[in-house]
């Protein structure tokens, strides 16, 4: 039960954390595609 | 048959049993702290609610000035009663000004009343930051003795993780609640107090203070770790008449002013500098805050390691040499350089940060680190104002000198060198504190 409370605990904060990392991730992808930089302009 | 806030709230209902595990309590810490955190996304609304109450948006953004500076007056005015009343009463007080100040941005929204906005979000809200940041520290500092750079870390970076959250939670709830002239801001800031109201009660009802001499089984305090580290009590009226205390709130305001200008300019900074699309500098501060959030963790971890003296001096000096690394990467055109070197520079910011409190412990002893933490925080409210106040003013200054944008920036790197050498030398200024300052008695 302990365990149970625990793992729970944990998982309550790190899934909205991971939810937020991947978004950034998401949001930082374009830095590293290789687009010419004349084309994004 | 009166309630009672004390039996429930208080520090002696809060008192851990035998046998809890410690580990219970960073979840609460970094639910509490991932929800204020929001703090950091605030500009998210800044155009929603320029909108909604016809003013501008430098008129909005005062709700986000009045919130830091909030922060940093609470956290040093309500320091010692977070001390006396707990974590877990100081939590239910953070929930109630900082989710009643989401509620009173929404109510703002439905009044068009940009007073409503900075005294509901800008000071209800910022004393909740004020109350929510500081008690969550101090518990964890006391439940973790034994690894406290860690510790705090984890809270904290809970704090920087709430940007990541925030963010795009606002931006996901204004789509899908706005609609032609709405712009959804109302419901969204409605339901992130819904929301929020849920993480930052789970960690009240979580938190817990360890018994009165408690110690991790089998740890014994190490007496020649460092000469800096003391067993002994400081309380927050002594501590903060120490040249200490002043030479640890120059390290914390010379680390964050470096930091803050350019998380605030990143994306600005990356246009400016390698002519990249506007998508791309958005891609640049997501970038930047996952360093921000990371390093508050792995930078304050490290400081169990090499002692916190140690790994300021680690901050200050790599921190300068990538700053004076900078306009070289822009000159050669290294795009690759200036990210690495921009995000290690983040991740330090951060962890400045994250350790402070350890360092603040190391010093002061756990007796009342709290309070003592909450009157460091007003190096953090000063730097927030006066930083970006300062990088701001020399770009432009050198913008309308002639110099070319892409330019313009390295006066500035080289203003963040000069920052951090000198705090670089009140951090090495920092010596054990007399033993005149120390409590002869503590409960």
């Amino acid at each position: 039960m302990r365990v149970t409370i625990l793992i729970l605990s944990w998982l309550a904060v790190a899934l909205p954390l991971g939810w937020g990392v991947q978004q950034s991730v998401r949001k930082a992808s374009p830095l590293f595609e290789s687009v010419p930089v004349a084309t994004q302009r | 048959m009166g309630f009672s806030a004390d039996r429930w709230l208080g520090r002696a209902a809060t008192e851990a049993r035998a046998g809890f595990n410690r580990w219970l309590v960073p979840p609460a810490a970094i639910a509490v702290h991932m929800c204020i955190g929001q703090v950091y996304a605030f500009s998210v609304f800044n155009k929603p609610l320029a909108t909604e109450l016809g003013v501008t948006v430098p008129q909005v953004q005062v709700a986000y000035s009045i919130a830091l500076v909030m922060l940093g007056l609470s956290a040093a005015v309500f320091g010692k009663w977070v001390e006396r009343s707990g974590p877990r009463k100081t939590m239910v007080a953070s929930w109630l000004c900082f989710c009643g100040g989401l509620l009173l941005a929404a109510l703002a929204v439905r009044f068009q009343s940009l007073p409503l906005l900075l005294g509901g979000y800008g000071v209800l809200g910022g004393i909740g930051l004020g109350l929510g940041y500081i008690a969550p520290v101090s518990t964890l500092v006391k439940w973790f003795p034994d690894r406290p750079g860690m510790a705090t870390g984890m809270a904290i970076m809970g704090f920087g993780g709430g940007a990541l959250v925030g963010a795009p939670l606002a931006l996901e709830l204004m789509k899908r609640f706005g609609e032609g002239a709405d712009t959804g801001a109302q419901v969204a800031l409605t339901l992130m107090a819904a929301i929020y109201s849920g993480f930052m009660l789970f960690g009240a009802v979580m938190v817990r203070v360890p018994a009165a001499g408690w110690k991790p089984a089998g740890w014994v305090p190490k007496e020649s770790e460092s000469k800096l580290v003391t067993t002994a009590s400081v309380s927050v009226d002594r501590a903060w008449r120490t040249p200490q205390f002043w030479l640890l709130w120059v390290v914390l305001c010379m680390n964050v002013s470096a930091g803050i200008g350019v998380l605030g300019l990143a994306s600005d900074m990356l246009q400016n500098m390698f002519g990249v699309s506007a998508v791309v500098g958005g891609g640049f501060a997501g970038l930047l805050s996952i360093f921000n959030m990371g390093g508050r963790f792995v930078w304050s971890s490290v400081s169990d390691l090499t002692g916190r003296k140690a790994v300021y001096c680690i901050y200050f000096v790599l921190g300068a040499a990538l700053y004076a690394t900078l306009p070289w990467a822009q000159q050669t055109g290294n795009r690759t350089l200036f990210l690495v070197c921009t995000a290690l520079i983040i991740s330090m910011y951060g962890a400045g940060f994250a350790t402070i409190p350890a360092y603040l412990r190391d010093l002061f002893g756990t007796y009342q680190v709290g309070a003592i933490h909450g009157r460091l925080i007003t190096a953090w409210s000063m730097a927030a104002v006066i930083g970006p106040s300062l990088i701001n003013g020399l770009y432009a200054s050198r913008v309308a000198a002639g110099v070319p944008k892409a330019e313009a920036y390295n006066g500035t790197f080289y203003l963040m060198c000069v920052l951090l050498g000198i705090g670089l030398v009140a951090n090495l200024l920092v010596r054990p504190v007399s033993a005149e300052y120390q409590e002869k008695t503590v409960n």
